[in-house]
């Protein structure tokens, strides 16, 4: 099939950026949506033009590198679906598909579809940590571990830290995945010595990155590839006024 | 406590407990107003009980008007912040599934504030139509059954309650909800019941306020 794409072009981060109207022609049904951008770059080569840049990593599903709002909805249109997952049987000849880099103050657009998520990082130093002694494993059974509690924080660690809750929330905010890294450990005693700490520094690190403020629209869990419950929000909104008033 | 306040979070448990106060409020002012549909000398006994209270009336007044202030001030900066968060939009966005009245609390919120200031220059400080001040009981107190009638005969009049109970309602659908997300108040046990809390009372809210401007237009209160 043959497809008209908008995608945003920008050659760096100071580049003020634009759409750009582009053909893809031969696009297989069985290719993934990256794929399908592969196919487009070798087109745009032959022709001479600077092919799109985009992030990627596994390819399957785990990584959380894939970004990309497609027709306006972070990993495009399929629930619980990263980007590299979506496949091209969603569409059909002569389609038109818009495809933009995540938008946050942030997530700073380095070139074309790719953004810095490097605020991520900084706010899983502030917090998303255990201080443990390292040595010989130890064992399994040592520590008994509510199995509610154990499927929660398991629940909340599935995040791959792909931003797609800071890209498709209204307000840019990044809650969701704070909520997930704080819970992850709130849930198990081995998190309960940071507890409190944790959640004061990881906050003060999502403010100060400029992240928006959540107001509850819950777009974050409907875009979220792995299905993360904004009931953690609910949980970390929870331990940080624990964590304020003691 | 004051690194808590100025967070995010600490903004937002700002706004969910002002909001829950100025709910109640809401509740117990729709609750009162009802009191239309009783004889007339129940709502103007009402009325001169509430103005006798002297220096409690005023501690209300003043706790409710910094309950609103804190609530339009939070608001306005959150908003502020959020819009600061994304500064190049999406040339083509979407909803998945956030509500209209979720994505219009600035919105309906800024037309309430608008729709208050006029409410109290309506009826509580008569400066829309000064001859109110004049209506009096036989007792010589206020007449509010006589004001609300004439007041609400006004089409004019009317149609910016019903609207502005619109918005009202949009405002309490998705704000009478949140609070919970908010402050924390969540589990998967009750939360479908915690999800029908906002729509159930902005149906409530709109449906008793608007019956009143309504019963005034067709004669139903005289
Ligand atoms: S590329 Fe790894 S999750 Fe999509």
């Amino acid at each position: 099939m043959n497809l008209t794409l908008h995608i945003w072009r920008q050659k760096n981060a100071n580049d003020k950026g634009k759409m750009v109207t582009y053909k893809a022609h031969d696009i297989s049904t069985h290719m993934s949506f990256l794929e399908m951008l592969d196919v487009l770059n070798q087109q745009l080569i032959e022709k001479n033009i600077d092919p799109v840049a985009f992030d990627h990593d596994c390819r399957e599903g785990i990584c959380g590198m894939c970004s990309l709002i497609i027709n306006g909805k972070a990993h495009g249109p399929w629930s619980a679906t990263t980007t590299c997952q979506l496949h091209m049987r969603e569409y059909k000849d002569g389609d038109e598909i818009y495809i933009e880099p995540w938008r946050s103050k942030a997530f700073p657009v380095i070139k074309d579809l790719v953004v810095n998520r490097g605020a991520f990082d900084r706010i899983m130093q502030s917090g998303g940590f255990v201080s443990v002694n390292t040595g010989s494993a130890p064992d399994a059974n040592a520590t008994p571990i509510a199995k509610e509690k154990a499927d929660l924080a398991m629940a909340a660690a599935s995040c791959i830290g792909c931003g797609a809750c800071v890209a498709q929330c209204k307000n840019a905010s990044a809650m969701l995945f704070v909520a997930a890294k704080v819970s992850q450990f709130a849930n198990l005693p081995q998190g309960q010595i940071e507890k409190k700490a944790r959640v004061q520094n990881m906050v003060a690190a999502m403010d100060r990155e400029g992240f928006g403020n959540c107001t509850n629209l819950l777009e974050c869990e409907a875009a979220c590839p792995m299905s993360v419950s904004a009931n953690f929000i609910a949980q970390m909104n929870r331990e940080f006024f624990a964590a304020g008033i003691k | 406590m004051f690194a808590f306040l100025t967070s995010s979070i600490g903004k937002k448990y700002i706004m969910a407990v002002t909001g829950i106060l100025l709910v109640l409020f809401t509740l117990g002012h729709m609750v009162g107003n009802l009191q239309i549909y009783l004889k007339p000398e129940a709502i103007n006994k009402y009325a001169h009980t509430l103005q006798s209270l002297g220096g409690l009336l005023w501690l209300i007044r003043g706790g409710l008007l910094f309950l609103f202030v804190v609530h339009v001030i939070t608001g306005i900066t959150l908003y502020l912040g959020n819009q600061g968060a994304r500064p190049i939009d999406y040339v083509k966005p979407a909803t998945i599934k956030a509500t209209l009245p979720s994505r219009t609390m600035i919105i309906t919120g800024l037309s309430l504030f608008a729709f208050i200031v006029y409410h109290i220059m309506h009826f509580t400080l008569h400066l829309t139509d000064p001859s109110f001040s004049f209506l009096a009981t036989p007792e010589g107190h206020m007449d509010v059954h006589r004001m609300l009638v004439t007041g609400f005969g006004n089409m004019l009049a009317s149609a910016v309650y019903i609207a502005a109970m619109i918005a009202l309602g949009m405002h309490l659908y998705h704000g009478a909800t949140s609070w919970f997300q908010t402050l924390g108040i969540n589990n998967v046990k009750y939360n479908c019941t915690i999800k029908i809390i906002g729509p159930v009372i902005a149906v409530i809210v709109f449906l008793f306020n608007t019956s009143i401007p309504v019963s005034v237009l067709t004669k139903f209160i005289k």
